[in-house]
């Protein structure tokens, strides 16, 4: 199959790589675009921690194949930081709820959090779970990290209401 | 990327449902006339929990793949859908009852793909229903859920069943249709009673798999309880269908 030269909107940014049809989008975010904050965890759709949005959607990277991803608006974990260095409200509530032992899946968690909170902004503790089912933790459970998911919603709602 | 003639995606309720492989689930669940007319359809997308795989699956991926305890093809059975296999010079057409056969194995022969699936318009005044009951978390391999749909059009008068399809799912190597019951239904009135027969006939149709932790006994008891429940819920959402003149102007 032949090279080709592939053109993604990672992050708000145009990136371009080379690509190959077979190349899959978590190895292009990962090796060719030097994004390892996504991680490749089991491959086949069921750990999550993989995530990245696609047009604000929620997809396995894993599973999605780098050529059919190029009219999308990509974002990754790196995306979620300000430009100043400021964490998102989401990152920060990982931190301070402890949400995270190794951290292998907290990329796609604050992910797919991220996709739940633009679509809801005031989500209940079961639609957090709801959102959340497709990714795995294996270390802390995920009391702690549904619980930062919901403390962030509400700082976010608190902070749209000082601004408004 | 799409791929002229492989994304393709209509829904009419005087038409039916045409869907290509490259259809996403998402994009049926978000379509207003799934959700009115082939609400079986509609439900078994909404209770695919993860989002991921709602933003990734497509509906014949999740039907090719033919494993057991998928829920998208038990509501395509109650929808009676049709597949179109191709092998690039001949098409054929096969019914989803006649697509599976085996463990894990489909209609599909070697160099042949399914390039689309066809759902039949609902008759004037029917209704369709989609449930489900997990055990536990769905894993590979997993017995502890039965899921079952079902369609039903009513006369003109609404009151008698003309025309019905029930569905049970995860309870062998495909979902199977209880031509029984239906056969029972069929001309009846539709009252809880009736249902309820049905229902028992379907329990008694099937023998499940069965494994430790679910014994024949509960499983058996649940097919009887989603097939009564299907049921009505299908009746009463015939019964509840408005004039179609009133939802006229969302047909395009």
């Amino acid at each position: 199959m032949s090279k080709r030269i592939g053109s993604f909107a990672v992050n708000g940014k145009k990136r371009d790589t080379i690509i190959e049809p077979h190349m899959l989008l978590v190895d292009v975010i990962r090796d060719s675009l030097g994004l390892t904050g996504t991680k490749r965890a089991c491959a086949s759709g069921n750990c999550g921690a993989c995530t990245v949005l696609a047009d604000g959607q929620p997809v396995c990277s894993c599973l999605t194949l780098a050529v059919c991803s190029q009219d999308k608006a990509l974002e990754t974990v790196e995306g979620l930081r300000a430009a100043d260095g400021t964490l998102h409200p989401l990152q920060q509530a990982f931190i301070e709820h402890c949400a995270a032992q190794c951290g292998y899946c907290t990329a796609g968690m604050l992910m797919t959090s991220k996709a739940l909170l633009d679509a809801n902004p005031r989500p209940s503790r079961e639609d957090v779970k709801r959102a959340l089912s497709g990714n795995i933790c294996r270390c802390t459970g995920y009391v702690k990290i549904i619980d930062a998911v919901l403390d962030a919603a509400q700082k976010i709602n608190a902070a749209r209401e000082v601004a408004a | 990327m799409r791929i002229p003639g492989l994304d393709v995606f209509t829904a009419h309720p005087k038409v039916g449902v045409t869907v290509g492989p490259q259809v996403l689930l998402a994009r049926l669940a978000n379509h207003i006339w799934i959700g009115k007319r082939w609400a079986a359809l509609h439900e078994a997308i909404e209770q695919l929990h993860p989002p991921h795989i709602r933003n990734m699956g497509t509906v014949i991926g999740n039907v090719c793949a033919a494993v057991n305890y998928y829920d998208i093809p038990t509501s395509l059975y109650a929808h009676r859908a049709v597949l179109t296999l191709s092998n690039g010079s001949t098409t054929r057409k096969v019914a989803i009852e006649d697509f599976y056969d085996g463990p894990r194995g489909t209609a599909v022969r070697p160099g042949e793909m399914v390039v689309q699936l066809d759902l039949p318009p609902p008759a004037a005044d029917a209704g369709s229903a989609f449930k489900k009951i997990y055990k536990a978390r769905r894993r590979a391999t997993d017995l502890h859920k039965i899921n079952a749909a079902a369609y039903i059009a009513l006369d003109a008068a609404k009151e008698k069943i003309i025309d019905v399809t029930l569905a049970i799912g995860c309870i062998g190597d495909h979902p199977v249709r209880i031509p029984f019951a239906e056969a029972a239904l069929k001309d009846q009135l539709a009252t809880e009673a009736a249902f309820n027969a049905a229902a028992e006939l379907a329990a008694q149709a099937i023998a499940p798999m069965t494994d430790a932790a679910w014994v024949e006994e509960i499983r058996t008891e649940w097919i009887r309880i989603l097939a009564r429940d299907v049921l009505a819920q299908a009746a009463s959402r015939a019964l509840s269908r408005h004039d179609p003149a009133e939802d006229a102007h969302l047909a395009y």
